[in-house]
C-alpha cells in the first residue's frame, strides 16, 4: 500500500473575520499524482494551498505532508519547502534584481551551498527553458516568462509537492502551452487550482470539486469534467473538448 | 568623484545636479541678507553681510558635497547592491529588507497607477480642480493603498513560501576590485592633502 504524501482529515480554515473559507475537507493524495483543484470563485481552492504550504492558521484532526505531521511542534514551518505554492500573480513572487538570483532565492534560505544552489538554478532554468534569461529583470519580462521563472524559484527548492495557483491565467497560447508541457514532464506530486479546465484535462489524471469551502466531488478528471449537471449545479461548464466528443 | 563615477554618462548626473543647486539656491539666496554683520553689499534696502555671504557659501559646498556624494553612489550600483552593501556594513538586516521590498513594493505601485491611470482617461476622465476629479483622486488613492495592502499581503506570503528567514543572502558574492582599491585610495589621498596643508604648511 502506497503511504498518501498528502493526509489530511478535517481541515478548516477561517479568515481574519472569522468568514469560513475551508469547512471541514478531507483529502488523501498518494506521490506522483496529478490532481486539478476546481470550482467557483470564492470555493477555497487559494486556502487549501497556504494551507498545505503552511502560511496561514488552520485547524484540523490530522495534517501530514510528505512525512511531516504539521501538528506537531513547530513542523508547519518545514511545509513550505515539501509544498511550494505558485502564487496566482507571479509579480508576488518575484522580487529580485535577476532571474537567477531570483531562483535562487529559495535554495539559499534553505541553508545550502553556493554550489548546490548554482547547481539547482541552473537545473531549474534548464526545465523551464530560460537559460538566456538569466541575466534579465524578472519585472521586465514578459506574462509568460514571469510564470515560469517563478516555478523555476519553486523547482530549484526541490519541494516533494508543486501547489499551483491558476498557473495558466493571463498567459496567451504559446505561453500556456509551454507550461502545461513543463507540467506534463515533471513527476512531482502536482495541485493544479485552475478554470482552465482543458488544461487540467491535459495535465491531470484526478479533480477535486470544491465549493463553499467543502469538497464536493473527488473522481479521474474526464468523469469530473464531463458531469454536466454537477458542474452546472456548482457554476461552471463542461469543457468544449468533452463537449463535442459526445 | 560624480565624474568618475558616471563616466561618461553626463546625462544622468547634470539635470540632477541642476535641481540640486536649485534646491540650495532657496537656501543660500536669502541668507546673506538675513545675517546681521558687516555690510559687503546694498541692493535696495536689503543689506547682504560678509557672515551671511559665508554661511551661504559653506550652505552651498556641503549641500553639494552631501548631494554630490549621494548622486555618485546611486548613480554608480544598483539600489540591490546599495541594500546588500549597507546589509554587510552592519544596517540591521530588517532594515535592509523592509528597505528592498519597499522600493521592489513602490515600482509595483507605480505600474498599478499607470494602469489605473489608462482605466480613468479611457472612461473619459481628465483631471481638472472641480470638486470632481478631487474626488476621483481621493477615491484613486484610497485604491491604491487598499490594493496596496493587499500586494504587501501576497508578497509577504511568497517570501514566506521560499523559506525567507529576514536576512537578504545573494548567490554571488562581490568581490572587490583593483579599480575598487585604486579609487578608494584616490579619494583617501585627496583629503589626506588638505589635512597635511591645513595643519602643516599652515594653509
Amino acid at each position: 500500500m502506497i503511504n498518501p504524501i498528502i493526509n489530511i482529515q478535517e481541515l478548516s480554515h477561517a479568515y481574519a473575520d472569522g468568514t469560513n473559507s475551508i469547512h471541514q475537507i478531507s483529502l488523501q493524495i498518494n506521490p506522483g499524482e496529478s490532481i486539478a483543484i476546481i470550482g467557483p470563485n470564492g470555493a477555497g481552492k487559494t486556502s487549501l494551498f497556504l494551507c498545505i504550504a503552511g502560511l496561514v492558521s488552520f485547524r484540523a484532526s490530522i495534517f501530514n505532508i510528505s512525512g511531516i505531521n504539521a501538528l506537531e511542534g513547530n513542523n508547519k514551518a518545514l511545509l513550505p519547502s515539501k509544498a511550494a505554492l505558485l502564487f496566482q500573480d507571479s509579480d508576488d513572487q518575484l522580487f529580485c534584481p535577476t532571474v537567477e538570483e531570483d531562483i535562487a532565492f529559495g535554495p539559499i534560505n534553505q541553508g545550502l551551498s553556493k554550489a548546490e544552489v548554482k547547481q539547482r538554478v541552473e537545473i531549474a532554468l534548464e526545465e523551464v527553458g530560460l537559460i538566456e534569461k538569466r541575466n534579465k529583470v524578472p519585472h521586465q519580462l514578459s506574462g509568460g516568462e514571469k510564470r515560469r521563472v517563478a516555478l523555476a524559484g519553486l523547482l530549484a527548492m526541490n519541494p516533494d509537492i508543486l501547489l499551483l495557483d491558476e498557473p495558466s491565467q493571463f498567459l496567451d497560447h504559446r505561453s500556456r502551452r509551454s507550461l502545461i508541457n513543463i507540467l506534463n514532464e515533471n513527476s512531482h506530486t502536482k495541485l493544479i487550482a485552475t478554470h482552465d479546465f482543458e488544461m487540467a484535462l491535459e495535465t491531470c489524471t484526478r479533480a477535486i470539486l470544491l465549493d463553499q469551502g467543502k469538497i464536493v466531488a473527488d473522481g479521474p478528471v474526464k468523469t469530473i469534467l464531463a458531469d454536466e449537471s454537477l458542474l452546472k449545479n456548482h457554476g461552471m461548464e463542461v469543457p468544449y473538448s468533452l463537449k463535442s466528443h459526445r | 568623484m560624480l565624474l568618475v563615477c558616471t563616466w561618461p554618462d553626463f546625462g544622468w548626473w547634470l539635470p540632477r545636479i541642476f535641481w540640486i543647486i536649485a534646491g540650495l539656491l532657496v537656501f543660500i539666496l536669502p541668507t546673506p541678507f538675513l545675517t546681521p554683520g558687516e555690510t559687503v553689499f546694498e541692493w535696495g534696502i536689503l543689506k547682504a553681510s560678509k557672515e551671511g555671504l559665508d554661511t551661504s557659501l559653506l550652505i552651498f559646498s556641503r549641500g553639494l558635497a552631501i548631494s554630490t556624494l549621494a548622486l555618485a553612489l546611486i548613480g554608480s550600483s544598483t539600489i540591490y547592491d546599495l541594500v546588500r552593501g549597507a546589509n554587510g556594513l552592519g544596517l540591521p538586516s530588517k532594515i535592509c529588507s523592509i528597505f528592498w521590498l519597499g522600493f521592489r513594493h513602490l515600482d509595483l505601485l507605480s505600474h498599478e497607477f499607470k494602469r489605473m491611470r489608462v482605466a480613468l482617461r479611457a472612461r473619459g476622465y481628465k483631471i481638472n480642480s472641480s470638486l470632481g476629479s478631487y474626488k476621483t483622486i481621493a477615491r484613486l488613492s484610497a485604491n491604491m493603498l487598499v490594493r496596496a495592502l493587499d500586494r504587501s499581503e501576497h508578497v509577504g506570503l511568497a517570501i514566506k513560501a521560499r523559506g525567507f528567514n529576514g536576512v537578504f543572502n545573494s548567490l554571488d558574492t562581490p568581490k572587490t576590485t583593483w579599480r575598487e582599491f585604486g579609487f578608494f585610495f584616490a579619494m583617501l589621498l585627496i583629503p589626506s592633502s588638505l589635512l597635511a596643508l591645513d595643519f602643516w604648511l599652515g594653509y
